[in-house]
Formats: structure tokens, C-alpha cells, sequence
């Protein structure tokens, strides 16, 4: 499936400006992100470089969503399954955001490792669903988030029980409670073209 | 000779125009001070996260909470698995003894789990 598509299925619920490799302002925004990075006074890293560290990389390997902002990187889009699957992860965080507002949401995830495993655990499932939804794979045992997130080892141990959590769910065939999930249910269910091998790994929600 | 009719076919170099360049620049700088403000500014109003209550839960321990999986936290907090209720997925809430608390169909793995099964359970 078009991971445009998933995209164009969540903006009307979760508006957001989704830049790309070869986007005209992609290059720009990594440049701002990067020039940002580099340019925090010190005592303000300790609290930024949760964030900031991952923009430093952001051309490699990392995603990242702020605000209503999302950007991809060439990883993320290196094929259709991680494209949709990155998409439904940021959308997450999307969502988060426009749950807590955007400075609560801001305080929560660079002031807590705890809400900060949290935030993250969910949007990985939600990126695990969408490649299982897409593909048919779902882990054996969930995954851990990797020091990318800097958790300590108890809030790391958290977040993979989350993700156990959802998998579980998933198993049961039961879409994950998270809006993003919901939403793309109910398009799903909607849509007439949608294989129907990949429509029947989508339970119906109300 | 016509002073015109010496001039040069070939323009002359102009200067370079760096006017966009400082633009970025300044855009730049303008980014990397407000954020470091609203940075100061969120640090000091008094913002704090959002973790809630401390409950003294079992670190890593499962419960169903309001129709919802939540795990315990390393500091004794429920945190929940996801963002809404299992019903909104048309599901209820079960909390399996020998496996993680999740969202599962009504009648069959419900009743499957109907020893630990709990929509309401701990709040």
C-alpha cells in the first residue's frame, strides 16, 4: 500500500507538515535542526539532548516529530512497509502532542524518562501494527527501544512491557488502543481497494 | 571612437549578492535564541511532567485501570498501554496472570481469561 495514502488517511485527524528526503525543505530543516543542535548553550543540553542528539543524526537513521512538524529520514523511507509503519509511529507522537498540548507534551517527554518510554513504547507499536497489518509479521518478543531514547534501564524495561502489551492485543486480533490505530482502522474498513489479506489482519472497531 | 562602442560584450563580475545567506543565517540565530527562551521560559514557570500519583504498585506488575492495560513503573505509577480505553477498540480489558495485561475480544478471550479477567480492576 501507498504509504502516502496512510499519511492522507491520518492529516484530516492529525495535520502535519511530513518532510522527506528530496524535499525542497528538507535539506533546511536538518540544516536548522543541525545548526540548533550545535548552537545549545550547555547547562540547556542536559535537558534538549534527548531531542537534540537525534537531530544531530537526523540524517541518517532518525525520525523525529515536532510539533506539527515531521521529519523522515532516509531510513525511514528506505521502503513502502517502514515508510507506513514510520508514518504511524510520528503520527503517534502527533497525537500525543495533540492530546497534552504542545508545551505539556514538550515538559513530558524531555522531563521524564518514565513518560518518555511511555510516549515511545506506543508509538512503536503502533508502527509494529501497521507492518503487521501491512506484512503479516509481528515479533515474537517485543522489542527494546535502544539507547537512542537515553532511558535508564527500569524505564527501558517499561517500555518493552508496553510494547509486550500491545502485542498481546495485537495477538488477540484487536487493533491497539491508540487513536492513530483507530483511525486507520476505520479507513481501512472504509476504503474498497484494500487487499483483502490485509484487511482481514484489521479487526472492525467500533 | 564612441565611448559606448567600447564597452566590453561581456558583463562585468557583479558582486556577490549574500543578502540570502544572511537571511538564513539570521533565521538561524533568531531559531536557536527563542527556543533557548522557551526553554527557560517552560523551565521556570513551574511546568512539570505529567506522571500522576504515586499508587506503591508492584514495579512491573499489570492491572486493568478504568477498562484499560497499565503497568507499573519503576517509580510505583501506573503508566498506561496506549491512549484510550480497550472498548474504543470494541474489546475489554483482561490482566492474564501469566502474561501482560491487554485489550482483548469480549466473549472469547475474555472468557478464556476469566479468572484475572478485569475491565474495572485497580484504580
Amino acid at each position: 500500500m501507498d504509504p502516502k495514502r496512510i499519511e492522507a488517511a491520518l492529516q484530516p485527524h492529525y495535520p502535519s507538515t511530513i518532510l522527506r528526503p528530496g524535499d525542497a525543505l528538507y535539506t533546511v530543516a536538518v540544516g536548522l535542526y543541525s545548526a540548533l543542535a550545535a548552537a545549545q548553550p550547555a547547562p540547556m543540553r542536559a535537558v534538549t539532548s534527548v531531542v537534540l542528539s537525534s537531530l544531530e543524526t537526523l540524517s541518517q537513521r532518525v525520525s523525529v516529530t515536532i510539533g506539527s512538524v515531521i521529519v523522515l529520514s532516509p531510513a525511514a523511507v528506505a521502503d513502502d512497509v517502514t515508510h507506513a509503519a514510520t508514518i504511524a509511529h510520528e503520527m503517534t507522537h502527533r497525537a500525543q502532542v495533540e492530546r497534552a498540548g504542545i508545551v505539556q507534551a514538550a515538559v513530558d517527554y524531555l522531563g521524564s524518562g518514565e513518560l518518555r518510554a511511555q510516549r515511545e513504547a506506543d508509538a512503536s507499536a503502533a508502527g509494529l501494527w501497521v507492518r503487521y497489518v501491512l506484512t503479516g509479521d509481528l515479533p515474537a518478543d517485543a522489542p527494546t527501544l535502544g539507547d537512542l531514547y537515553h532511558l535508564d534501564a527500569g524505564d527501558s524495561a517499561m517500555a518493552r512491557q508496553i510494547i509486550a502489551a500491545h502485542l498481546a492485543t495485537i495477538r488477540a486480533g484487536v487493533v491497539p488502543n491508540l487513536d492513530v490505530c483507530v483511525v486507520l482502522a476505520k479507513w481501512s474498513h472504509a476504503q474498497g481497494d484494500i487487499p483483502a489479506d490485509v484487511l482481514a489482519r484489521v479487526a472492525v472497531v467500533p | 571612437m564612441h565611448p559606448y562602442r567600447a564597452t566590453s560584450l561581456v558583463e562585468p563580475r557583479r558582486p556577490r549578492d549574500y543578502r540570502p545567506l544572511f537571511r538564513a543565517l539570521y533565521a538561524v540565530a533568531l531559531l536557536c535564541v527563542a527556543s533557548g527562551v522557551t526553554s527557560l521560559v517552560v523551565l521556570a514557570s513551574g511546568c512539570h511532567p505529567n506522571l500522576g500519583p504515586v499508587v506503591n504498585c508492584r514495579v512491573g506488575s499489570y492491572e486493568c485501570v478504568r477498562g484499560a492495560p497499565v503497568v507499573c513503573s519503576q517509580s510505583q505509577r501506573w503508566q498506561p498501554v496506549g491512549n484510550r480505553d480497550c472498548a474504543a477498540v470494541g474489546a475489554v480489558c483482561v490482566a492474564p496472570t501469566d502474561g501482560p495485561a491487554h485489550c482483548a475480544r469480549a466473549q472469547s478471550d475474555a472468557a478464556a481469561e476469566a479468572p484475572d479477567a478485569s475491565d474495572g480492576g485497580a484504580e
